[in-house]
């Protein structure tokens, strides 16, 4: 199982509505969604990454060493600033 | 029977969603074999008749049993926990039993029992209840090893003592050179022996630790820690397990100060080590709720970014993140993140979380900033220092400090143990007994996160709980000062007289925050 997860950012001005759309756009996908704050924490296999935002393994694998911007798919696109992966932490010691 | 370690506590393991089990049907002869306490002539009084057989049949298929083979004397079945715990009234939980393994040498070993009211108190047995027709018993079945085989869970070391010994070993070993062991010399430099004297000892609270997973060392029930079953987020993964070593490791470091405080692993690695979880982690840690409710979170990762940053504005997914982090401090958890090992990280950053740094301790205990640890004026909150204060950690190059249990053969055991690649000496344990020297501000975070825990049991529960904030206050108000040395070469900040950049407020003194909470804070007491 490869595992990976992204922060949702929520529009600066998003309403309840817009928060809707994005989970009900995150679940449609199958991802597992979780509410926060500011968007939404979505997680899931690799290959669903891969496949909802059409990007490659060496994209995934970036996030070893960076941040991963991924694409705003259009459905979202009113009430999304951002999604990333955000880089793997390090353990520190 | 005494022995210096228990024979069996209750395990923190998770009950298998699957489990084999055996069914007795009601003996000829009258006596359950529950009853029974040794071998008849024949077989013949412990047979159940044909319509016991068929009764037990249909009872084990009704609570939702797999007969895998029968015979006159019983069925072997599979099936879920659940099923058992219909067909007897009673609850199935997990057990650690200390046994013979191979090589002669005993470790803990993780069984299935069936407790609750009328059942029997031998491991592994229930009683059906009694509206069940056609079974005597309920066994378990319980784990064996292969006898000729080495490999039952990870082999022992070549060379095992003679008369046997538990493995890996409780106790730590020796290695040339100066480092401090677990329980006593971390609580000893962070001045909780007094406190802990006087009863305070994290009792009644609960420490969620997100990191690499957690594995049983014999090290935690040889000093009867608490441990609650351990979480995994990532699906799949084995939530008892730690391939890194890490989480297990820091773990020590929370008990050296709480001995008495629960914890909660929360495994947010996969199965290489990667922390590919570490939001989701921490979202889990945060929504417990009920008795498994957190009151401190200790985190011993963070990321790293371009420092001084090319603005001073956080990227959105940082702040969405930062914004769960105080979110989290909002619903009076206390949150504690290690400052970082020269890394530059927005979690630490954020005001209301504690941000935990490095001080190292001589052997005459002598006190400096560590070089390995992060110290900086954060560039995104204004004022904001980090670390607030210390725990203990080790010098560059490699900051071999702290000998820790973890699991044998893990990633760190195997690292620690050999040289790295500028030459710089391995810690001087082999590389599968389950023991290393390391330290980071990984492990001034758990130590603080002990620290709170005792603040939080010396309170009266009846009263209104100290809050993150005065918590915080109280730790930094009463740290030791420290002003000698300097952080990591990549900040270069130097310790002095009172709050500095390098150390904060110095290294956190757990009986004197103890005193101070308690003259500052009456309406907890």
């Amino acid at each position: 199982m490869s595992y990976a997860e992204a922060i949702v950012t929520a529009a600066s001005d998003v309403s309840e509505a817009d928060r809707a759309k994005i989970q009900t756009w995150a679940e449609r996908e199958e991802f597992q969604a979780i509410p926060m704050k500011m968007g939404m924490l979505i997680t899931g296999d690799e290959e669903l990454f891969r496949k909802v935002f059409g990007i490659t393994q060496a994209d995934l694998s970036a996030r070893s060493t960076r941040d991963v911007s991924l694409p705003i798919p259009a459905e979202v696109a009113s009430a999304v600033s951002s999604i990333t992966i955000r880089r793997l932490p390090s353990i520190d010691g | 029977m005494t022995t210096l370690l228990p024979l069996t506590f209750d395990s923190p393991a998770p009950v298998p969603s699957q489990l084999h089990g055996y069914l007795s049907a009601n003996s000829m002869g009258g006596q359950s074999v529950l009853d029974a306490t040794t071998l008849p002539q024949t077989t013949d009084p412990f047979h159940g008749t044909k319509k016991d057989a068929n009764q037990a049949k249909k009872a084990a298929e009704a609570a939702g049993l797999s007969v895998i083979a029968e015979s006159r004397l019983g069925l072997a079945v599979v099936g879920s926990p659940a099923a058992y715990e219909e067909l007897t009234g009673g609850r199935v939980v997990t057990k650690e039993v200390l046994l013979y393994a191979e090589a002669a040498t005993r470790r803990y070993v993780t069984h299935v029992d069936i407790t609750g009211k009328n059942q029997p108190s031998a491991l592994g047995c229930g009683r059906p209840k009694s509206s069940v027709a056609g079974i005597e018993a309920v066994i378990l079945e319980r784990p064996r090893a292969p006898q000729a085989s080495a490999t039952w869970i990870a082999p022992p070391p070549a060379k095992t003592p003679q008369g046997g010994g538990i493995w890996p070993s409780p106790i730590p070993p020796n290695v040339p050179g100066f480092y401090l062991r677990v329980p006593q010399d971390v609580a000893l430099g962070l001045g909780a022996p007094q406190a802990q004297r006087q009863g305070f000892r994290g009792q009644g609270v609960r420490v969620a630790m997100v990191d690499t997973g957690f594995y049983l060392h014999p090290f935690f029930p040889a000093h009867h820690y608490q441990i609650a079953t351990p979480i995994a987020v990532v699906p799949g993964v084995d939530q008892g397990s730690d391939p890194v070593g890490h989480g297990t490791g820091e773990s020590a470091n929370m008990f050296a100060n709480a001995p008495d405080a629960q914890l909660q692993p929360i495994r947010a690695s996969n199965d290489a080590g990667e922390l590919v979880a570490a939001v989701a982690g921490f979202m889990k840690a945060k929504s417990l709720a009920g008795d498994q409710r957190p009151q401190i979170i200790s985190n011993s990762w963070g990321g790293d970014m371009q420092f001084p940053p090319a603005s001073n504005t956080l990227p959105p997914q940082e702040v969405a993140f930062a914004l769960e982090l105080k979110d989290a401090v909002e619903l009076g958890i206390f949150v504690v993140f290690s400052a970082g090992n020269g890394q530059f990280s927005t979690e630490p950053q954020v005001p209301e979380v504690f941000a935990a740094g490095g001080t190292y301790m001589s052997s005459n205990m002598a006190l400096q900033a560590s070089n390995y640890a992060s110290g900086y004026e954060s560039p995104f909150f204004p004022n904001r220092i980090v670390p607030d204060a210390c725990g203990l950690v080790g010098l560059l190059p490699r900051a071999l400090y702290i000998m820790l249990p973890i699991p044998p053969g893990c990633q760190l055991d195997v690292e620690e143990s050999h040289s790295d690649d500028q030459g710089n000496p391995g810690d001087g344990t082999p590389p599968n007994d389950g023991w290393a020297l390391f330290s980071g501000t990984s492990a001034a975070a758990p130590q603080v996160a002990g620290a709170a825990a005792v603040l939080l049991s010396v309170q009266n529960p009846a009263k209104p709980p100290l809050t993150p904030a005065q918590i915080e206050e109280a730790l930094l108000q009463t740290c030791v000062d420290v002003r000698f040395g300097t952080c990591h070469p990549r900040f270069n900040n130097p310790a002095g007289p009172g709050q500095d950049l390098a150390t904060g407020f110095g290294l956190v003194n757990i009986t004197a925050a103890v005193e101070y909470a308690k003259n500052k804070f009456p309406a907890s007491f």
